[in-house]
């Protein structure tokens, strides 16, 4: 595939993630049959749109690596990296080598959907479109802390890729080793003519010894290692578990989000919930009652798509008031929350025996937007996550 | 005398001025007893008794008298009707504020909300002074008077003041500045001519009467003449309060408290060491019916003594008594106007500098410290003409309103009014035809800050 339309490509599917989002949700698993397939294994779910991944996934089986040959953008800015230390030399190119041996790649893969069948696909960050969409989260990135990280791994594919070029892609990428094991399921080494022969993975030993290791660690990391805390998450978002394990990290709803709410999550030690978006409310940014782009974008479902009026009933997290501190309290001017409340859920509540108002939160009404949490003068108000089934 | 151009129209004539006449009168001169003596009494003005027609009572149609004609009418002695008629007056038109209590400063000295919010923002740099010209003038003078303000000069920022010393420094800036001046009157009805303001309709001791004017400025707070005269307005039901003070409170002996509780000092600190104020937050209501008004200020003075008996029943508090409740209730919000512009905290929170600025409010609680343009078009109504909206009632929206709300916003949007009127009556124009950029200009040689 000539260079120049690889470019055109690359640059084709940058533009149309930046500027129709909403695309991503459809156009990652259709393009990474790795993604679709690990996410929604991690979940438990079958869902309907993994038919969406069909076409790549047949092309992969019939045609060696076609992603990586004429559509992928990580693979095309590491190819280029590699070229700056010179030509590169004809067994190194994209993909040349894969196959001939057992590459990484293969056992990232693998033990990604082992870790998926245990709730925690592994590896399934480093998919190319997670890396690539990850990278142009970080704009959105309202802190500078650990983050950033999310941001990180486009450019870490580009120093290996001059450290050692050719590497990433050949030996490294876990999309890649997917699509090489997908292209061996019906293609041995030997055999020209493609057709499908599910037993002839070369090393069937070593795939099914990488596939338990992700299930085993997966079962240890996700379970006593995760962080009992809970987060807020994006509304629509499946339970936490499924959440942090489904998430594939690709920073579209940090980007998507209108009011930069959304936001990695890095403060925890919960190793599985690791840079998985969660919200953050600062100022008077909130989850506006007539947005539901985070659901429109996530490419996994982890973020349902849910109808406005759905999306505003789901409870994101339950807000509670230090009502000692509250300048109602002190008798200071303020109220400010019960004017903020889209939802009507804080109101004034006069008590006749102390003859003063205080503030109280309409549990049935409060989905936990947030709106009342940044605007409160002495911030006594906060949302916690919600206990959900 | 005039010629009569048919029978009919002599006799409709005739019928309309029997109907005009005897209701209002002037009942000529009455005797009055001063003292052992009997003497002779000015005229009182009577619109004639109200009467029973088929059930219902009905105030007959009358003649209302013209007190005077004026070039500003400023409607209400609150901290910016003060401002307006002396921004007014200062630019020098003939300006006659009215009031319907007996004193100025409506709730900062008859309601005893006696801090000045929202004077100042915080930078880097330190205190940025945002409430400045006239507003802060007054400030200044409050400082000269002995026990007048505390926390008021550099470095420092929401004042407390004196409400009496308030009263007697605006009732003495006034005077100077040779505003015309009549208490004890109630703003009842704007005078229309089509969707023009022409004057306001008071009740007093001395009956209803009019005062004409080229503008008007709405300065009641609750917007009682832009609602009279049909100005589109939001309503609004809030907290109502009623503040008192304490006295004694430097004679609070807390060796005797229990220790830990109650070592704080209740209310909040005055120029006086020996008194506190004590802001309330008492119930929602609607601060347009009268049933609540009167129903809060009994249950609210009743809630008062109370707590002031169960303060005095903690050890060491003793001596604390209650100097005295608010004359005025504590009204938070009860209409807003819809302006052609109305600010919103959104826009507050950006940021947001509005061409038609009129100056700058100090940092919020709530918008934290960011000094807020109040924009022209906040003032001014969406349809009616000659009229201006000054204080707690100008535009703005439900979260903004609480900031416009407070002292210092009022300061700023006080003296707007009051130099918008000054300049439409210098050019001939309507507050809505106004160029901002003179507006501005004479805002500017009167000391308001724009940031």
């Amino acid at each position: 595939m000539p260079f120049r339309t690889r470019l055109g490509a690359s640059v084709l599917l940058g533009l149309v993630l930046w500027f129709f989002p909403e695309v991503w949700r459809l156009a990652a698993p259709a393009l990474s049959p790795f993604v679709a397939i690990c996410s929604r294994v991690a979940r438990h779910s079958l869902a309907a749109d993994l038919v969406l991944a069909m076409p790549m996934l047949v092309t992969a089986i019939l045609y060696r690596r076609f992603w990586c040959r004429h559509l992928c953008p990580v693979g095309l800015l590491s190819e280029s990296c590699g070229k700056l230390r010179g030509p590169l030399a004809p067994a190194s190119g994209t993909a040349a080598r894969a196959g001939s041996s057992w590459p990484p790649a293969r056992f990232f893969a693998l033990t990604t959907l082992g870790g998926a069948v245990a709730g925690y696909p592994l590896l399934l960050w480093m998919d190319p479109l997670a890396l690539f969409g990850g990278f142009f989260s970080v704009a959105r990135i309202a802190r500078a802390d650990l983050s950033a990280l999310s941001a990180v791994g486009l450019p870490l594919v580009m120093l290996i890729s001059i450290v050692f070029p050719g590497k990433w892609c050949a030996r490294l990428c876990p999309l890649g080793g997917a699509q090489d094991l997908l292209a061996l399921t019906a293609r041995p080494r030997d055999s020209g003519r493609p057709r499908l022969r599910l037993g002839s993975i070369s090393h069937p030993r070593r795939a099914l010894l990488a596939a338990g290791a992700g299930t085993i660690f997966a079962a240890v990391a996700a379970r006593p290692w995760a962080s009992r805390r809970r987060e807020i998450r994006p509304p629509g978002a499946v339970d936490e578990a499924a959440f942090k394990g489904g998430c594939i990290r690709c920073g579209s709803c940090v980007r998507a989000c209108p009011t930069g709410i959304i936001q990695p999550a890095v403060e925890q030690r919960d190793v599985t919930g690791f840079l998985a978006p969660r919200l953050r409310f600062s100022g008077p940014d909130y989850c506006l009652q007539d947005c539901n782009l985070c659901g429109r974008v996530c490419p996994t479902g982890v973020i349902r798509l849910l109808p406005l009026a759905e999306k505003n009933r789901h409870v994101i997290g339950i807000v509670s008031i230090n009502l000692s501190e509250c300048y109602l309290t002190l008798e200071r001017e303020c109220g400010i929350c019960v004017a903020r409340c889209p939802r009507a859920a804080i109101v004034d509540t006069f008590v006749r025996e102390t003859y003063q108002t205080t503030v109280k939160v309409v549990r049935e009404k409060c989905n936990g937007c947030g709106a009342c949490v940044g605007i409160c003068p002495p911030g006594v108000i906060r949302i916690e996550a919600a206990e959900r089934a | 005398m005039r010629t009569v151009d048919s029978r009919r129209e002599f006799l409709r004539g005739l019928a309309v001025g029997s109907m005009v006449l005897p209701a209002g009168t002037m009942l000529g001169q009455e005797a009055i007893h001063l003292g052992s003596r009997v003497v002779e009494a000015p005229n009182v003005y009577r619109s004639g008794p109200a009467v029973i027609e088929n059930g219902k009572v009905v105030q007959p149609r009358h003649e209302i008298r013209v007190l005077s004609d004026t070039e500003v009418l400023v409607v209400g002695g609150g901290c910016a009707g003060v401002i307006a008629a002396l921004a007014a007056a200062r630019a020098g038109q003939r300006v006659t504020l009215v009031e319907r209590y007996g004193c100025f400063g409506g709730l900062w000295t008859a309601g005893l909300v006696l801090i000045v919010l929202a004077t100042h923002v915080k930078t880097q740099a330190g205190l940025t002074k945002c409430v400045r010209g006239i507003g802060d003038e007054l400030l200044q003078r409050l400082l000269a008077i002995k026990g007048g303000i505390i926390n008021q000069g550099p470095g420092m920022r929401n004042p407390t003041s004196d409400p009496e010393a308030t009263k007697y420094v605006m009732a003495e800036m006034l005077r100077e500045a040779g505003v015309e001046i009549l208490l004890h009157s109630w703003a009842v009805n704007a005078i229309m001519q089509s969707n023009d303001v022409k004057g306001v309709v008071f009740e007093s001791k001395s009956s209803s009467y009019a005062i004409t004017s080229r503008i008007v400025v709405d300065a009641t707070g609750d917007g009682d003449v832009y609602a009279a005269a049909g100005a589109e307005h939001v309503r609004h039901i809030h907290r109502i309060g009623l503040v008192h003070r304490l006295g004694n409170v430097d004679r609070i002996d807390n060796s005797t408290a229990a220790a830990g509780a109650g070592t704080r000092k209740p209310g909040a600190v005055t120029p006086h060491p020996s008194v506190r104020w004590v802001n309330m937050q008492g119930p929602q209501g609607d601060c347009l019916d009268v049933k609540t008004l009167t129903q809060t200020e009994l249950d609210g003075r009743r809630a008062v003594w109370q707590q002031v008996k169960a303060l005095q029943q903690r050890p060491g508090h003793e001596q604390v008594f209650l100097l005295d409740t608010a004359s005025q209730l504590g009204i938070r919000a009860s209409r807003t106007l819809k302006g052609l512009v109305v600010p919103t905290y959104e826009e507050a929170m950006k940021g947001k500098r509005y061409r038609d600025s009129v100056g700058v409010g100090g940092g919020g609680d709530f918008l934290g410290e960011r000094a807020c343009d109040i924009p022209y078009g906040a003032l001014v109504p969406v349809k009616v003409d000659n009229l201006l909206a000054a204080g707690r009632c100008i535009a703005g929206d439900n979260l903004m309103m609480n900031y416009l709300r407070l002292i210092g916003p009022c300061l700023v949007s006080g003296q707007a009014a009051g130099a918008a009127a000054a300049l439409a009556v210098q050019r001939r124009r309507r507050p809505r035809d106004l160029e901002v950029v003179q507006l501005q200009a004479l805002l500017k040689k009167q000391g308001v800050h724009f940031g």
